[in-house]
């Protein structure tokens, strides 16, 4: 894969600077001096991901000519939804299925999507690149499985031998749990699983691992051909883990991790710490981003993703099972 | 009545004996007892528990409490109104009775209060205490129990040690989020009975309200201000995180008084974390200064964490939406310069007591021994 173009990158962050008019006024509040930092990556502004929160039609330019807007499910107890305004659904479109077809080309997986719970949010980024997923096969094997009745049909398992396909199936994570543990659907062997999105607040956590080994017993496939989506609505790219515990991202994005707590340091590698992420996708509105998310990054410029950043001292009294 | 054991705060000389006793500990610096005391705040401060200013501060102020005579005060008061001797013939027996209490640990000594009520009652107890302070409270406890003034009392630090207790009633500090998890715990370890009734604290903050004439405020009261946000690190619920403003102020000028009262002379620069957040605030539209390590903001909804304080004009306190069962108190900083309250369902108190409050005074609005009295 060709690697992340950093000139690109500070081109852009010029132009968000000038346009989108909250990320200029965070850029100056900092004091950031794009002709005295140039390459350094790490030393230019990345704004909260809240941001998407916080500012209604953060983007570039105002909200008028808007192709789609994607919003969070807001599953936290206290959370407002983001909302990620998309100037040009063509553009996401494009970027989604890229990176998708570099890890799962088109001649060789055949998708099914199983998304209870995101089929409730009409505005979700996930429910829409799996339509742009399902829509661009011309053979018609891709296709969303039915929430009430999932299931894999002798036709669809003909035709994937027909086309020496191997089936992906894309769900989300709490509700292919629920399959697995029920053995409610049947899949090739050979099937590549991709969950993502954690267990929101369905169930009881689990960890990464947790979920690739009830999938994997559930559904009878052998634990590495259970993978990861990296995505929020917040990102128009995505980033895929396959099977390694590693997620990789597309070439027009780059994850680095800092300290916590530390959010001018240089990046670390191999060590805990928050992630920060270049995403060239996010181009109408912006892509340098500070993310709610701890990982680690590898030289490689891979990442693992352990859960949500160690959230800042709440008032008041709480009893935490976690501490105690 | 003869039949029924009733609670210990009927007995005036039972009680007396938990105030003398706690006396002894925090008064007399030649017994034995204060330096078991002494010992427990030791571990707490070289553990980095807390600091050692802010524990010497939360004992500090129960002993002036209990000099006062407040424990025994609550008691009476309790007793005084069920004096009436219907209510007292209705007064449940406490042999069917057995309490649990979880510590939150997040403040030196807090959920004490919650102890000594479930002391006050008198019923078999359980006290969870939380791994961040786990050496003041049980010190004391330690101490009653030696001591022969206190009985049927078990604490611990983990919900395991209370396995089987099966209590009928409980108490803990938290939220719709983690108030499931914590009641499924304590029931599959059968610390409590599935009926079990509960009394959950949800407040987090408290509000001061500036007034218009702000500049004849005093020393003390501005004092009282600072004690009332910086104290604890602001993490208490009764710690100012809002402050709202009277109407005919500018917020520069709310800034510019908070500035000059609120400033140390050598105060640092702010932390990275801060002139990030700082950053954050403006990018949002806010407006926002970092004040001798605190974020005074106009973002009304930036109070949720500790190190911000959130600046709110009287006007447009009903849009900020903030839900008022996360209020603890209410208050005035100056008795002689008044301003319209915001809410005539929250406490409302002088600003001195915000660190400083009374033994008997209501979580919530509500007072644990009546509660315990009261519930079925």
């Amino acid at each position: 894969m060709s690697k992340f173009n950093i000139e690109n990158a500070f081109l852009i962050l010029q132009w968000q600077i000038k346009h989108n008019q909250w990320f200029g006024r965070f850029a100056n509040a900092l004091n950031f001096n794009e002709k005295a930092e140039d390459l350094l990556f790490w030393k230019w502004p990345y704004i909260s991901v809240d941001a998407f929160k916080k500012i209604d039609g953060f983007l570039c330019g105002d909200t008028n000519n808007i192709g789609a807007i994607f919003m969070s499910s807001g599953t936290s107890e206290q959370s407002e939804r983001a909302k990620h305004y998309i100037r040009d659904l063509a553009l996401y479109r494009s970027y989604s299925l890229q990176a998708f077809y570099q890890k799962y080309p088109k001649e060789e997986y055949a998708v099914v999507a199983y998304l209870p719970a995101y089929s409730d949010n009409p505005n979700s980024s996930l429910v829409q690149m799996m339509q742009f997923i399902i829509e661009d096969d011309p053979t018609n094997t891709n296709s969303f499985l039915n929430l009430q009745k999932p299931t894999i049909s002798t036709e669809l398992l003909q035709q994937l031998k027909k086309q020496h396909k191997r089936l992906v199936l894309f769900g989300a994570a709490f509700g292919l749990v629920d399959l697995a543990e029920k053995k409610a659907l049947k899949i090739p062997s050979d099937s590549i699983i991709i969950e993502t999105g954690g267990m929101k607040t369905h169930r009881k956590e689990m960890t990464r691992d947790q979920i690739k080994s009830v999938l994997a017993q559930g559904f009878d496939i052998p634990y590495a051909n259970i993978h990861s989506e990296y995505g929020m609505c917040e990102l128009l790219s995505q980033a895929y883990e396959q099977g390694d515990g590693w997620y990789e991202c597309p070439p027009w994005m780059m994850v680095f991790a800092r300290p916590f707590n530390k959010p001018f340091a240089e990046p670390i590698i191999n060590e805990l710490g928050q992630l920060y992420v270049i995403d060239l996708a996010n181009e109408h509105s912006c892509s340098f981003l500070q993310l709610n998310d701890q990982g680690i990054v590898n030289e490689q410029g891979k990442f693992q993703v352990l859960g949500r950043i160690p959230s800042a001292e709440l008032r008041g009294c709480n009893y935490l099972m976690e501490q105690n | 009545m003869q039949n029924k054991k009733l609670p210990l705060f009927l007995d005036t000389a039972k009680v007396e004996a938990i105030q003398n006793t706690l006396l002894e500990i925090l008064v007399n610096e030649t017994s034995l007892l204060f330096n078991e005391l002494r010992k427990a705040v030791k571990s707490t401060v070289q553990e980095k528990l807390f600091s050692k200013y802010d524990v010497l501060f939360a004992l500090a102020h129960l002993k002036d409490q209990l000099e006062k005579g407040q424990l025994v005060k609550w008691a009476q008061q309790t007793k005084n109104s069920i004096s009436d001797s219907d209510k007292l013939l209705s007064l449940g027996s406490i042999a069917n009775r057995k309490n649990v209490a979880l510590l939150a640990g997040n403040l030196p000594l807090v959920g004490f209060q919650d102890v000594l009520a479930l002391l006050l009652y008198g019923a078999p107890t359980c006290i969870k205490l939380s791994k961040k302070d786990p050496y003041l409270i049980s010190t004391l406890l330690n101490v009653l129990n030696k001591n022969g003034v206190i009985s049927n009392c078990k604490w611990g630090l983990s919900i395991a040690d209370f396995h089987d207790f099966e209590a009928t009633h409980w108490l803990f500090t938290g939220n719709q989020n983690n108030f499931q998890k914590v009641k499924t715990a304590l029931e599959t370890n059968k610390v409590i009975a599935h009926y079990a009734s509960s009394l959950v604290r949800k407040a987090g903050v408290s509000i001061a309200l500036l007034p218009s004439n702000y500049q004849s405020l005093l020393n003390n009261e501005l004092e009282a201000l600072a004690t009332a946000i910086y104290q604890y690190e602001g993490k208490g619920c009764r710690s100012v995180g809002i402050i709202v403003y009277a109407d005919d102020l500018a917020l520069t000028e709310v800034f510019t008084f908070l500035e000059q009262n609120l400033s140390e002379n050598n105060a640092a620069r702010p932390s990275e974390q801060h002139q990030y957040e700082l950053a954050f605030l403006t990018a949002c539209g806010f407006e926002a200064r970092s004040i001798n390590g605190k974020i005074y903001t106009n973002d009304p909804n930036a109070w949720q964490k500790a190190d911000f304080i959130s600046l709110i004009c009287e006007k447009d306190w009903q849009k900020s939406n903030i839900p008022l069962e996360k209020i603890q108190s209410i208050y005035s900083i100056s008795a002689h310069l008044t301003m319209n309250s915001i809410s005539t369902e929250i406490i409302h108190e002088p600003i001195e007591f915000a660190q400083k409050p009374e033994l008997f005074w209501k979580a919530d609005g509500i007072d644990t021994l009546e509660w315990l009295i009261n519930a079925k």
